[in-house]
């Protein structure tokens, strides 16, 4: 039970390994911020998704498997918009189009159809928690990098009982920062060069065991 | 008819599936609604707050200024179910016999103008232009401006846009709304400065509504990329520039 969700962090990371989600992992790692807010709707998409396909799985018809994953998952991306849009608007506001994109990333639709689909309630919150946050992990990764290295901070949520206005600096980098790496163009490097040292440690950990 | 049954099935099962999900997601609806209006009130009463020092905002929904005689009878007329509703249109409108019009009244006030917008209301009028209401700006007793709510049409689909003018109908500030634009490139017009090109235009100086009307190369390069959005701004912004001299009766 455990193995499905440590699995989706490390072994079968969707960003790293099998390379799932990849168009809203560079357009939305600019910041840790919005980083973290993708994670978080990404995780109860799936989470709700995979919970319902896995439920309805006896009950959804073979021929017309796609039609009603997608309304499961449109149903619950919905959910998540009008539910940011009321209670957490400057996120909604910088995270824009890619909420309702969700619907069409391929993790959730993937795990629906090559997971939950086949599995029982307990696995497949197990495999939804465990994509969830390998993916969570992997954007706020690229989004640290990202920020740190493009614009020299490190913007979280505000919190304003202690004062504290949610952005972190760093001293020398704030001023001259590498912009390039915050542009889409960093994005890609970033994630290549990550998915690099992926591939080195996987390479080095079957050369252990051998 | 086992045929048939094997078709049938799958697309009743999806049916009680879209049905469901239909149901709770109107119930959803009905909750976050209130939330996401009163959220977008606050917004618009900062970008208000934020051009023009008033405190108290009335809004005054815009009505047509000019409809042809069978519009005016067809649209509002016949929608009315009052004698009330039908005088207080007649007040409102004057017939213009050369052309066959009704023109909107020039010297109404602003209370009637009110009661005007709220009886097109009523009557379930939609407005066809972009600007959708306004705001007027009293300075002694007098007004001194207009903050316009236009809806444009951007890359991503509609956008909101508070924009304030001065009476000949010169821009003096611009905030874009609620938006799908992309971000990066579209939604850059959200950001400090982008609105700068349009401030000063609409009187003597027309509003730059394509990309050549802007003089300098870098403000040029600025919407290079995202010309839908810097276009369906600027189309905004034109109407809403005519729509004050047309209040102003200019």
């Amino acid at each position: 039970m455990l193995k499905q969700f440590t699995n989706g962090i490390f072994k079968e990371n969707p960003v790293f390994i099998i390379l799932l989600g990849l168009c809203p992992t560079l357009a939305v790692s600019t910041q840790v911020v919005n980083a973290l807010g993708m994670g978080v709707a990404v995780i109860f998409v799936l989470l709700g998704s995979n919970m319902f396909v896995s439920l309805l799985k006896d009950f959804i018809p073979e021929k017309v498997r796609i039609p009603c994953y997608i309304i499961i998952i449109a149903s619950f991306v919905t959910i998540v918009d009008l539910a940011m849009r009321a209670y957490a608007p400057s996120l909604s506001k910088s995270l824009g189009v890619f909420v309702q994109l969700i619907v069409v990333n391929c993790i959730i639709l993937g795990r629906a159809e090559a997971f939950a689909s086949k599995n029982n309630l307990k696995s497949s919150v197990m495999d939804a928690l465990g994509m969830g946050v390998g993916f969570t992990l992997a954007l706020t990764l690229i989004a640290l990098i990202r920020e740190v290295v493009g614009s020299g901070k490190i913007t979280l949520f505000a919190i304003h009982a202690i004062g504290f206005n949610g952005e972190i600096n760093i001293p020398y980098l704030s001023d001259s920062p590498i912009r390039m790496i915050g542009y889409p163009a960093g994005a890609l490097l970033v994630v290549g060069l990550l998915k690099a040292l992926f591939n080195w440690f996987e390479s080095r950990n079957k050369g252990a065991i051998k | 008819m086992r045929k048939m049954l094997e078709y049938l099935i799958p697309g009743l099962k999806l049916f009680v599936i879209c049905a469901v999900a239909a149901v709770i997601l109107g119930l959803i609806n009905e909750v976050t609604e209130p939330e996401i209006k009163k959220n977008q009130t606050k917004e618009q009463e900062q970008a208000l707050k934020a051009m023009f020092t008033q405190e108290e905002w009335r809004e005054i929904p815009a009505v047509p200024f000019s409809l042809s005689s069978k519009d005016f009878e067809d649209d509002l007329l016949k929608k009315c179910r009052t004698t009330e509703q039908k005088q207080f249109l007649a007040y409102g409108y004057d017939f213009d016999g050369n052309n066959d019009t009704y023109n909107l009244k020039k010297d109404l006030s602003l209370d009637d103008r009110e009661k005007l917008g709220a009886l097109l209301k009523v009557i379930g009028y939609k407005n066809k232009g972009p600007v959708e209401s306004y705001f007027p700006v009293i300075q002694n007793q007098s007004v001194s401006g207009y903050a316009l709510k236009i809806n444009g049409n951007g890359y991503g689909g509609a956008m909101t846009i508070i924009a304030g003018y001065n009476t000949d109908g010169s821009i003096r500030d611009v905030r874009l709304l609620d938006n799908s634009e992309t971000p990066g490139l579209g939604k850059k017009a959200e950001t400090e400065g982008y609105m700068d090109k349009f401030i000063g235009t609409g009187g003597d100086k027309p509003v730059p509504v394509i990309k050549n009307m802007l003089g300098d190369q870098k403000e040029i390069d600025a919407v290079t990329g995202a010309s839908i959005t810097f276009m369906g701004i600027a189309d905004a912004l034109r109407s809403g520039s005519d729509f004050v001299k047309k209040i102003e009766g200019k």
